[in-house]
């Protein structure tokens, strides 16, 4: 084998410089932090088998779920960084979860790429009339009870930022993910809610309106409505789907395998591609490299203050 | 009205209708494989309905996967293993007095004298009509009492008494299952215990873990409760044989002579003794903990009393064939009466169904499954309604099917099973406890579910050797995750009261009921 | 599910004393949680403060309460025991014996040794063609998606697990012994590596 890959090595040098230089020693093992069945699963599943197509290297997608990835990212970190274990969740579990954690840190692993990204924004059924957050501050004010629906800790935190700094009293309901939130609101267990992204056809039902946008510009659904930071709310929520190795990775395989994932997002054709455009709109979402490490650890040091700043 | 005519054929429709709305026949094949499967386990002693539960589960999924599309092919053949099982046991039980499954046991009574006689056709006719028709009899309860007890209890029970609920009916377990209720409670507590492994429910990361971050995500499930409630009865009996160096099983029995028919006017008389032992049956199978077997044995005796010849039981009389196969089949459609109402499983193969719900898709046991909530259209979203209600209607219909397969195909097969040739229980033990390791392996996590089904099957050996009943174990096991969220809410909504259990007086009165049990439990361990 | 035969007077005795030692077990259990295991491995304390600053559970709350009611049971288990009325001997127990602790001795080994040869046979498959010159894999590793070398660790280890207990059960072990290991085994191999995609065999999944 290692004869083989020499010689065809040392042939493609001679024939087409830039062709792959790196090629895996046997599988690659893409631990998806999520659960099997789930939508970051099936995105990590029809990549692997993209990447299976495009360069011939054995994926073996396995699902190790917890905690928003980090039960798989605490085991990542201790495997050998030679680009043959990657491990796929979203930004969160390296930029805010490691706050909490006594075995983990940024610093623990080799950023590859991102994928896709979030929609995060504020929602509020359409009945409400509420069209911003000042109609959510005025409902609030005249007497309503507001109850926020969130999925996980990071998010709660920011529902009570944005609370306090319209300065009103917000209760915080825990739902299981994305669509529990949205099926919270929609049966009116909360009157207001975070949505990442699946709120796509609720929104172009008019069953459910944004109130401000959580990244940091407008999201796709609702171009006219500002951002938190618009609104004068420092906090922003936007996350990407990131495959990631363990810290120490060479930088050609990092960037080989980065590559490797541009070509399918880039091209329109692409399972992966399509999925995205329908489950994250409007686009994948691609940094790699050096602007994707650095990325991180910013977020990560804002996070840390945001917290710091909520505790007090 | 309307909305329940509504849900009723959306269930029905959902279990023939595929993901992309085409004919999908997969669920019935799958119900059918599981009744032929079930009958056929049924029919080898030393093998359980839910043993072949157990085993299949794990293999189901990996075939199936996890979306909610595969919960109904799985559940389908699970349903079908349950019901199937409860049908086989008799056979072996008439013609060679070895029970195939344990409720079967008191079969032999009358059945194989019977089958002695020359009339084993007609005993396994009467096993297998009064069987099916006490299945189906607690199947209609279960349909009406599951979703009138839910309403219910989610209209009158707020956090504190559900948490209360659940309390009092492990208290009533560990009372009424096995002779010693301090040591299955304290099973319960234990089993309750375990499972907060690697839990966590306030983001401050995973406790419990031994500092291993592969158990951060809770050690799991399945294999767990294969290993307790499975393979450590499969090494129980392994060593029974280890110290049994007496000759081997001789091979099966010669078969004896068939005999005539059950005629339909036989059918007909058998009715009303079918309709009591369906009745106890039913009640008992309700109930969490009290077993088959209890059923079978109350509804026995209580046959013989109401005969008019007590003298003819335990030596071949129909009416005693059927007083234990209407009452044993009857358990398992009641069984499942706790678990859709309220989410609390009251025996294994209530157990794998929990399991299989849990593990499979979006759908979970519970009272809020029986909302009605009214169906609108969102274009492009999803149509709202109470998706879970839908899926509960659909597991009827399987049930349903299973039912219609087993009076079928049932009839048929059980004529058939006595060419069987006996399998041997000492290559049939191995042979699972191989299939069960790698089913762990496979589906849960590598070495941690393999590791975890042998460590759970070791605390399930050890709970058996020192005759302390395992369903407590597995109930708490099961249902921990749950209480504590209740607890925890109760507590929080009381605003921190250390009484916040018993400030509601329903909450107090079940808990004062299992205070009660309890107190009974250390008189009687006193007394023993 | 099985009935235990009759015990006479003397087992009644020896089993009596598992339920002092169950009692006196799960109160050292307890003490073990609450001073060693909980304050090490449990993130947040019995009750915690949320964002908003309510007062709410936090992860040690119902490990404490749950161990807490153990405390009471064994308490009762051990007096149950030690001032029995007169005629009893508390609640009725069985009891693990030398042969027991035997026997689970001898399936741990078994099972222990299965699992090696699970996860070193492949190594060994894959050292030996190198040596002979047939492949020319860096290591097990790389050999872990190719067949045979990916199912020939659980081949041997499931043959020998399912060998090693139908020599237990039968005391023996013949050919048609190991013939049924051999089919149940490449029965396994078939659905799962052939028919099924994406699962992993042993050792596969822990690379």
């Amino acid at each position: 084998m290692k004869k083989t890959l020499i010689m065809t090595a040392a042939l493609t040098l001679l024939a087409a410089p830039a062709f792959a230089e790196w090629n895996p020693d046997g599988p690659i093992r893409l631990w998806i932090g999520y659960g099997a069945g789930g939508g970051t699963d099936v995105q990590g599943r029809t990549l692997a088998k993209e990447i299976e197509a495009l360069r011939g290297w054995k994926i073996l997608p396995e699902n190790k779920a917890g905690e928003d990835g980090t039960v798989m990212s605490a085991q990542l970190k201790g495997e050998a960084a030679d680009g043959q274990t990657l491990g796929f969740a979203i930004t969160t579990t390296y930029d805010f979860a490691p706050m909490n954690s006594d075995n983990l840190s940024p610093e623990d692993f080799t950023y590859i790429t991102t994928t896709a990204g979030s929609q995060m924004a504020v929602l509020a059924r359409a009945e409400s009339g509420w069209q911003s957050l000042a109609d959510l501050k005025a409902a609030a004010d005249a007497g309503e009870q507001i109850v926020w629906a969130n999925w996980g800790t990071q998010v709660e935190a920011g529902a009570e930022i944005v609370a306090r700094a319209l300065g009103i009293n917000v209760n915080h309901l825990r739902t299981k993910g994305g669509k529990g939130a949205l099926n919270a609101l929609v049966s009116m267990d909360a009157n207001v809610g975070w949505g990442g992204g699946v709120q796509k056809p609720l929104v172009e039902a008019g069953v459910l309106n944004i109130l401000a946008s959580a990244e940091t510009t407008p999201v796709a659904l609702a171009p006219e409505k500002p951002t938190l930071k618009d609104a004068g709310v420092d906090l922003n929520l936007g996350y990407q789907y990131i495959i990631t190795a363990p810290a120490g990775l060479p930088d050609d395989i990092r960037d080989e395998i980065a590559g490797v994932v541009a070509e399918i997002l880039n091209n329109p054709e692409s399972e992966t591609r399509q999925f995205i455009e329908k489950q994250y709109p409007p686009a994948p979402i691609i940094t790699q490299g050096e602007a994707l490490r650095e990325q991180i650890l910013t977020t990560y040091d804002a996070n840390v203050e945001m917290m710091k700043a909520l505790a007090e | 009205m309307d909305l329940l005519f509504q849900y009723i054929g959306l269930g029905i429709s959902s279990v023939f209708q595929g993901p992309e709305g085409g004919l999908w026949l997969l669920p019935v094949g799958m119900v059918l494989i599981g009744v032929l499967i079930g009958i056929i386990i049924g029919a080898v002693p030393g093998m359980s309905g839910p043993f072949a539960m157990a085993i299949a589960l794990p293999i189901l999924v990996s075939i199936f996967g996890y979306g909610n599309e595969a919960l109904y092919p799985v559940l389908g053949c699970l349903l079908g293993i349950m019901k199937g099982a409860t049908v086989g046991g008799a056979v072996p039980a008439i013609l060679f007095r070895t029970p195939g499954t344990p409720d079967a046991f008191l079969t032999t009574l009358d059945g194989y004298p019977m089958a002695q006689k020359g009339l084993g056709r007609k005993a396994i006719q009467t096993a297998h009509f009064s069987s099916v028709l006490g299945d189906n009899f607690s199947d209609l309860v279960l349909f009406i009492a599951a979703p009138a007890i839910a309403l219910a209890v989610e209209r009158i029970l707020g956090l504190p008494e559900k948490s209360a609920l659940i309390i009092l009916s492990l208290c009533f377990m560990a009372a009424v299952v096995g002779q010693a209720p301090l040591k299955g409670l304290l099973g319960g507590l234990l089993g309750m215990f375990v499972s907060l492994i690697g839990s966590s429910m306030s983001g401050n990361g995973p406790r419990l873990t031994f500092g291993l971050p592969e158990l951060g995500n809770g050690l799991p499930l399945t294999s767990a409760v294969l290993g307790v409630l499975v393979i450590s009865e499969v090494l129980v009996s392994i060593e029974d044989m280890r110290n049994d160096r007496s000759s081997q099983a001789e091979g099966p029995a010669k078969r004896p002579e068939m005999g005539p028919r059950l005629t339909w006017g036989e059918r007909a008389r058998m009715l009303p003794a079918i309709l009591r032992g369906a009745s106890i049956g039913t009640v008992i199978g309700a109930l969490p903990g009290i077993g088959t077997t209890t059923a079978a044995t109350l509804s026995y005796d209580s046959a013989r009393r109401a005969s008019k010849h007590p003298e003819e039981f335990g030596k071949g009389t129909p009416e005693g064939v059927v007083a234990t196969e209407s009452a044993n089949s009857a358990v398992s459609g009641a069984n499942l009466i706790p678990v859709m109402s309220l989410g609390i499983p009251g025996n294994s193969a209530a157990v794998f169904i929990i399991l299989a719900v849990e593990t499979i898709g979006d759908f979970a046991f519970g009272p809020q499954v029986f909302q009605f909530t009214p169906i609108r259209e969102v274009e492009g979203f999803d149509t709202i309604m109470n998706a879970g209600l839908v899926t509960a209607f659909g597991m009827f219909t399987m049930m349903v099917i299973a039912n219609v397969w087993n009076w079928t195909l049932g009839g048929m097969l059980m004529g058939l099973l006595g060419h069987l040739v006996k399998i041997p229980k000492s290559i049939i033990l191995p042979v699972i406890l191989t299939v069960s390791l790698t089913a762990a392996y496979t589906q849960d996590g590598g070495y941690l579910g393999l590791l975890t089904a042998a460590i759970f099957s070791l605390i399930g050996y050890g709970l058996r050797r020192l005759d302390v009943s395992i369903l407590p174990f597995v109930i708490g096991f099961l249902l921990a995750p749950t209480l504590e969220g209740l607890v925890r809410g109760a507590f929080t909504a009381s605003g921190g009261d250390p009484f916040f259990l018993l400030k509601s007086p329903i909450a107090l009165g079940m808990l004062a009921v299992s205070a009660f049990l309890l107190i009974r439990m250390v008189r009687q361990a006193r007394r023993a | 599910m099985s009935s235990r035969p009759a015990e006479d007077q003397a087992d009644i005795r020896q089993g009596g004393s598992w339920n002092l030692w169950l009692g006196l077990g799960t109160l050292a259990f307890v003490a073990l949680c609450l001073t060693v295991w909980f304050p090490r491995d449990i993130g947040s304390g019995f009750l915690q403060k949320n964002l908003t600053g309510r007062t709410v559970p936090g992860d040690a709350f119902f490990p404490v309460l749950l161990v807490g009611l153990m405390v009471p049971l064994a308490v009762l288990l051990v007096l149950s025991q030690l001032r029995p009325r007169a005629g009893s001997s508390g609640e009725p127990v069985g009891h693990i014996g030398l042969s027991n602790l035997g026997f689970l001795g001898q399936i741990i080994l078994l099972t222990g040794a299965s699992l090696m040869a699970m996860n070193w046979a492949g190594t060994g498959l894959v050292a030996l063609t190198n040596a002979v010159g047939l492949t020319e894999f860096s290591g097990y590793r790389a050999a872990s998606a190719t067949f045979p070398f990916d199912v020939s660790g659980f081949f041997a280890g499931g043959v020998l697990l399912t060998c090693g207990f139908i020599r237990i059960t039968c005391h023996r072990l013949s050919l048609r012994h190991v013939l049924v290991a051999v089919a149940v085994v490449a029965v396994l191999v078939l659905l799962f590596d052939g028919l099924l995609n994406d699962i992993q065999l042993p050792p596969n999944a822990d690379l």
